[in-house]
């Protein structure tokens, strides 16, 4: 073990798991006084009951009787929500994750550079991040398949959600190179053309014919507005609707997103931060006025894990629909990833991965009490500075 | 009926007599301009030539439906009445450079608040480069809190802090140790690209390749262009490649999803310096042995070879032969290559210089091409070539002094004169004229002026920014001329147009005014 807080977190989540199982049936409720719904409102379906690792049912606080087997864990005043999800994240594959051998590289994958011991996944945890997508560098015009991950690692394995996808796909000057083509937009787009067609025409390569056959899904990491208008000019000529990441000048995407009707396409933006330009953090707000999915990259692993939920604060602070905001945290960011048959929604049947916050997730001064994945309690916040054991407060 | 009822039922009407007052609303905002529009002026230069005193020009639908002498203003109709004016039709640039990246300084301020639109956030106005450089606020790149965008880069051209540095000393605005004549220095001091290059450089013939794909249709390029009154214009690619990318025609306004006509415009090739300076240039990184550039033109015999052999590569291609050799056309190019030759795609050629024009001249009859000439800086001297083989040519800028752009350090403009355009026209060479990166005080309309102070006559000028253009570019069934059933692009002129003492006062793209400055006109 590289890091000591892990090393804890690890003792407690075995001892958990070990009595879970020696316990076989049990289950345990977690009653809280409001819970994330996955419509993204605060309902008052503040318990959760969990057994075998899964979400079994909802609950109002009040609803849940002690009965034999049945663990109680409380928590006054508290908001349990699905463990947050952050997109396009680097987080275990950090400066291991460009390769620039060709522009056009949809064979390499993300799990395959992912290291289970970087303490970013840790600090992603301990902050409320359940699961991260993590993708190749957006060097290359195709840059291989992104993969889920939960941030939880039992001992040296990662625990993978998904390790097929989405394909990346990069447009803007991150791709150019001098060395290779492309050196231009108009070259990128050639290449991802020309492999779009290659693949329509059955000699392209299998992910990207995956692609085109609807059985792989696709994210383009855009760095200008231009970008996303070639992206979609050239994906929508093979009949096709990536999720789109643009973060600078989104605001001035909304007239076109909100045109297009229900095929428009998923748009993930951020990291955002308290310096960002103003015009830049009206950008979520205006994606999702123009009936867009919006979700969020937090920027880890070199912004700090925080940042995520920061990020999705500042939407909201700058006109995004709350409700709409706690979408792209859990569920919207889960679809994105292709795991929201598992995780990101708290729903009888999903994976218990869980985080309860002190309050709403959106406001900063809520914090994270505990974190459960499958089930399982693997961190337990420490009493914040200035309050005792005994209940007393900053005051 | 109870008194609860009565209130409630109180309640409901008064809710819904809102909400039809609402809806009221809301219809008389979607009415804002009226469905007919009426033009009355004292002069109407149609485009074609002709001019028409004391007119009416109709606008039902965003198409001209009527245009000729009268005085006569249909019932409900909205009205822009100007005894003294005139109106022409919506300028045509036929060879506009697009700033994709704007490197100029330009405040982006945030609005007030979710319902401000991105043209009253584009009117918040844009104060002097220079002044905001000199007010030390702005690093380079910096986006700060009141969100100013600002390129410290192009500040340091604006500013000319390059003019002082000595060899070997770095540039304390942009960091960079260039000479005045670099190529960075070189394309960004008229703000446009020179230094930097949108054009794919992993080849030399990249006419597979597409302006649309590195432009933003959002530029606020566009907003400059069509305050000058220029409504149309075909995008053309930098001329950093021998043989470059296909050009685009776009609307300067109206909606971003409706403003492009066609993303497969003319391919526009290259003769001159050029093609081996512009962009990062055509010498190898140091260092390295092998790149992207390695046999590359460096000279004007090179640029000919390329072109030659991109053609000759072509023929054999479509005989079924192999096509190889270091210098190859990407495959890609092969089959746009003979689309030209077939002339089922346009070809421009951008020659400054005598040698340059008659090069072109040369090479493209070896291989049986035609070709628009562009530019043609010294084109007075080729008049009886271009006559002979009706070479249509997209000529300008004009310019009476150097011309403070990436050109002046080509050395290709040191012959040019103000008289060409007229010499052109005078020969029976179709030309059309265009201001390519220029705007504003050097925009299309002063270009016009600038002909017309050479001895052009007025309605030659005209047409060479609005009929010749449009019949170039294949547009003059939608654009070009004022007449019936043709989109209703217009600009209207406070007095005589393209005369230094008129305003231009309104800009009507597609039936829709998008530039309104009466007030300000009556105002002065």
């Amino acid at each position: 073990m590289r890091h000591p807080v892990r090393g804890i977190l690890a003792l407690i989540a075995g001892a958990v798991s070990l009595t879970a199982g020696a316990w076989g049936q049990d289950r345990t409720a977690i009653i809280c006084a409001r819970a994330v719904a996955p419509d993204g409102t605060l309902s008052d379906l503040g318990a959760v009951v969990i057994a075998g690792g899964k979400v079994e049912r909802l609950a109002k606080a009040d609803e849940i009787k002690e009965q034999a087997g049945l663990k109680i864990v409380r928590h006054e005043g508290a908001v349990i929500c699905p463990g947050l999800i952050d997109l396009c994240s680097a987080i275990g594959e950090f400066q291991n994750n460009l390769e620039r051998a060709k522009a056009v590289d949809p064979s390499v994958s993300a799990i395959d550079a992912v290291d289970p011991g970087d303490p970013a996944l840790g600090r992603a945890l301990r902050a409320g991040i359940t699961a991260v997508m993590i993708t190749p560098q957006p060097s290359n015009v195709i840059s291989g398949v992104a993969a889920t991950v939960r941030t939880w690692t039992a001992g040296p394995r990662v625990d993978a959600l998904r390790t097929d996808g989405p394909l990346v796909f990069a447009l803007g000057t991150s791709v150019f190179s001098t060395d290779r083509e492309p050196t231009s937009r108009p070259g990128a787009l050639v290449l991802l053309r020309g492999a779009l067609a290659a693949a329509r025409d059955g000699k392209g390569a299998a992910r990207v014919a995956q692609v085109l056959a609807g059985k792989l899904d696709a994210i383009v990491i855009c760095e200008a507005t231009e970008d996303v208008d070639g992206a979609l000019r050239t994906f929508g000529e093979f009949k096709l609707a990536p999720h789109i990441v643009h973060t600078a000048d989104a605001v001035e995407l909304a007239p076109d997103l909100a045109e297009r009707g229900p095929s428009r396409p998923a748009t993930i933006v951020g990291p955002y931060t308290f310096t960002s330009s103003p015009r830049t953090l009206e950008g979520a707000g205006a994606l999702e006025r123009a009936g867009a999915d919006v979700a969020f990259t937090g920027g880890t692993p070199l912004g700090e894990a925080a940042g995520l939920r920061v990020t999705a604060a500042l939407a909201v602070r700058y006109g995004m629909d709350a409700a709409a905001a706690r979408r792209g945290l859990t569920v919207g960011a889960a679809r994105v990833a292709g795991v929201e048959g598992r995780v990101g929604s708290l729903k009888p049947g999903m994976d218990a991965d869980i985080v309860v916050f002190s309050g709403d997730p959106l406001r900063l001064e809520s914090r994270v009490i505990e974190v459960y994945v499958n089930g399982v309690r693997v961190y337990t916040a420490p009493p914040p500075v200035g309050q005792d054991e005994s209940g007393g407060s900053y005051e | 009926m109870s008194n609860a009822t009565v209130r409630t039922c109180g309640m409901w009407v008064a809710g819904f007599g809102a909400l039809v007052a609402i809806a009221g609303r809301a219809d008389a905002l979607q009415t804002e301009q009226p469905a007919r529009l009426v033009i009355r002026v004292g002069t109407l230069h149609i485009g074609d030539g002709r001019v028409v005193q004391n007119a009416v020009v109709v606008i039902e639908n965003g198409k001209i439906t009527a245009a000729g002498e009268g005085s006569t203003v249909p019932a409900g109709a909205g009205l822009i009445d100007l005894p003294e004016g005139s109106v022409t039709p919506g300028l045509i640039d036929a060879c506009a450079q697009i700033e994709t990246r704007d490197l100029a300084v330009t405040r982006r301020r945030s609005p007030g608040g979710p319902g401000a639109s991105e043209p009253q956030r584009r009117e918040a106005g844009q104060p002097s480069a220079l002044a905001l450089f000199f007010e030390g606020t702005h690093a380079e790149g910096s986006d700060d809190e009141d969100g100013c965008v600002c390129s410290g880069v192009a500040a340091c051209a604006l500013a000319n802090t390059h003019e002082n540095l000595g060899p070997g000393q770095i540039c304390p605005v942009c960091g960079f140790p260039a000479a005045p004549g670099s190529p960075l220095a070189r394309g960004l001091v008229s703000g446009v690209a020179g230094g930097w290059s949108e054009t794919e450089a992993s080849s030399e013939v990249v006419p597979h390749t597409r302006v649309i794909d590195s432009l933003s249709l959002r530029s606020r390029d566009f907003d400059r262009l069509v305050r000058s009154g220029v409504t149309t214009v075909f995008v053309t690619p930098d001329s950093a490649a021998v043989i470059g990318p296909q050009g685009a025609i776009v609307r300067t306004a109206g909606p971003v999803r409706d403003r492009l006509i066609s993303d497969h415009g003319a391919v526009e090739a290259t003769f001159g310096s050029d093609a081996y300076s512009v962009g990062m240039g055509n010498s190898p990184p140091f260092g390295r042995f092998v790149s992207i550039r390695t046999r590359r033109p460096n000279t004007r015999m090179g640029v000919a070879w390329v072109f030659r052999k991109a053609f000759y590569d072509a023929q054999r291609w479509k005989e079924g032969l192999p096509v190889g050799g270091a210098d190859a056309p990407p495959p890609e190019a092969l089959p746009v290559l003979q689309q030209i030759r077939e002339g089922k795609l346009g070809l421009r050629v951008q020659a400054r210089t005598q040698p340059d024009i008659l090069t072109a001249i040369r090479l493209c009859g070896e291989f049986g091409v035609g070709f628009t000439l562009v530019e043609g800086t010294e084109a007075y001297e080729c008049l009886a070539e271009l006559k002979l083989r009706a070479i249509p040519v997209i000529f300008g800028p004009i310019y009476d002094e150097a011309d403070p752009s990436p050109r002046l350090y080509s050395g290709e403009t040191d012959k040019s004169r103000l008289s060409t355009l007229r010499d052109l026209i005078e020969a029976g060479v179709p030309t059309a004229l265009t201001a390519q990166d220029l705007r504003d005080e050097d925009g299309l309309a002063r270009q016009v002026m600038y002909a017309v102070r050479a001895g052009v006559p007025l309605e030659k000028a005209v047409q060479a920014v609005t009929q010749t253009p449009a019949k170039m570019l294949g547009i003059d069934d939608q654009v070009g001329t004022i007449e019936a059933g043709k989109r209703a692009d217009l600009v209207v002129w406070t007095g005589k147009a393209f005369d230094a003492t008129s305003r231009l006062v309104v800009v009507i793209s597609g039936g829709q005014v998008v530039v309104d400055a009466r007030e300000r006109a009556a105002a002065k």
